[in-house]
């Protein structure tokens, strides 16, 4: 993927789904749509600050949606994107009851995209509560967990980059900081009600 | 639940049990309601590390864009500022005339490089010896056995920068700090890449490309989380300022 250039749609969807060149992507999706979004989201009534929030928010979802194989083609990114960020705010808002902001940002009721686009919203407290727990796990923890299950390293890779002497450290390590952090979870109000239950 | 069936479950999850190991697992999953049930814990917890990894990635991306985009502070001017401010013009004026003639793109290297320590001792082989004579600081030791790497990663190329940039070697140190940016342009870990963007910078200066070299120091001066702010910030804006206006000049 080029470092810093225009991208067209196909091209960011495939750096996504490919997960190659992540950064890139996220460069490009703020470069070729944060200003315009954030104007949009400010015109119903959000701060700038809160318009940059929602953008960051908004590129998660939609990142999210991409992975899961549930963004439609047909729709253009900078048009999905709207839909996700005017969720995001919608429920923002309701969350703060300012009902006369909330009516205005669906005053037309919701289309398909939009309708699309909320399925792959999490609400920020959650995501807020999500960010807390990992960071009350040691650095150590943190980092192996990240490292193995985000940048998806093995463990051979994951050695050369932090002090361990070999892969089954690392590996007996890992089993330990997942169930900690499995511990928190379960104890934890918010998250521990979103485990499957089978 | 034994802690061996709890490793095995998260075997499972990683996919790392072979067809009699995942066999075992799914059958136990079947039979046993309570490892079931731990097992959608493990899973959402997998979960939400992923999550959470994204969201530290595209807040990273979004520090790095909004310290790119941090517009210029204009501040109103009146008048009789503007009368106080003609008055020391001047005075200013053949001061900075001084500092433009006399601030060089090497002459800030040479006030501002400062060595980097390596102090953790990690991996084995060639990696483990190539740290071992950096740490010697036998620089031409870390170079001959970078060049025998087959394989370099981002700290091997950071390392073997730093050793031609101790041995005055500024072009090849460019080269290989810009080789970590590259390397990790191309992977979803960055690593050395705050310890190369610093460095680079004082390669260049050190290689005379003033103008390239302030430019990313302003971007390190600009973006207070980079690890080596602080040091960016002990070198003098006008001066960054003068090598910008000289431009790319060999010294």
């Amino acid at each position: 993927m080029k470092a810093v250039e225009f991208y067209a749609d196909e091209e960011l969807i495939m750096a996504i789904r490919e997960d190659r060149h992540l950064n890139n992507a996220i460069s490009a999706l703020y470069r070729q749509h944060a200003e315009k979004l954030s104007s949009f989201i400010m015109k119903y009534g959000a701060s700038e600050e809160q318009a940059k929030d929602v953008f960051q928010d908004t590129v998660v979802a939609f990142i999210d949606t991409v992975r899961k194989g549930s963004y439609r083609p047909e729709a253009k990114i900078g048009t999905f994107l709207a839909a996700i960020a005017k969720n995001i705010w919608y429920n923002e808002v309701r969350k703060k009851e300012r009902s006369d902001l909330r009516d205005k940002i669906f005053e037309r009721g919701r289309d398909q995209v939009e309708e699309d686009a909320s399925r792959h919203i999490q609400e920020r407290e959650l995501k807020q509560e999500m960010q807390k727990l990992l960071s009350k796990l040691d650095e150590p923890c943190r980092k192996i967990l990240l490292l193995f299950y985000y940048e998806n390293l093995s463990m051979k890779e994951i050695v050369s980059h932090l002090p361990y002497e070999n892969e089954q450290v690392v590996r007996n390590k890992k089993y330990k900081c997942l169930q900690q952090f499995t511990g928190m979870v379960k104890k934890h109000p918010l998250l521990a009600g979103r485990i499957k239950t089978t | 639940m034994s802690v061996p069936q709890n490793e095995l479950l998260i075997d499972y999850i990683d996919n790392q049990l072979d067809e009699n190991g995942r066999q075992e697992v799914e059958t136990l999953l079947e039979a046993d309601p309570i490892a079931a049930e731990e097992y959608e814990s493990y899973l959402f917890s997998v979960s939400l590390v992923r999550e959470a990894g994204l969201q530290m990635q595209v807040a990273d991306v979004r520090r790095q864009f909004e310290a790119a985009k941090e517009p210029a502070i204009v501040r109103p001017m009146f008048s009789k500022v503007m009368r106080i401010a003609a008055m020391v013009i001047v005075l200013v004026g053949a001061a900075a005339a001084y500092r433009y003639t006399t601030t060089n793109a090497s002459g800030l290297y040479n006030e501002s490089f400062s060595s980097y320590e390596l102090n953790t001792s990690r991996g084995t082989g060639t990696l483990t010896d190539l740290e071992n004579a950096y740490r010697d600081k036998n620089w031409t030791a870390v170079n001959s056995l970078y060049n025998s790497m087959a394989t370099k990663n981002q700290k091997a190329e950071f390392l073997a920068g730093m050793a031609s940039l101790e041995l005055k070697q500024f072009e090849t140190a460019v080269v290989r700090f810009r080789s970590v940016m590259a390397i990790n342009a191309g992977v979803k870990e960055s690593l050395y890449q705050e310890e190369a963007e610093y460095y680079l910078a004082m390669a260049l200066l050190g290689a005379g490309k003033g103008a390239e070299g302030s430019d990313i120091l302003k971007n390190i001066r600009g973006n207070k989380d980079h690890i080596f702010h602080d040091k960016a910030q002990n070198i003098s804006a006008l001066d960054l300022k003068v090598l910008t206006l000289k431009g790319n000049k060999q010294e």
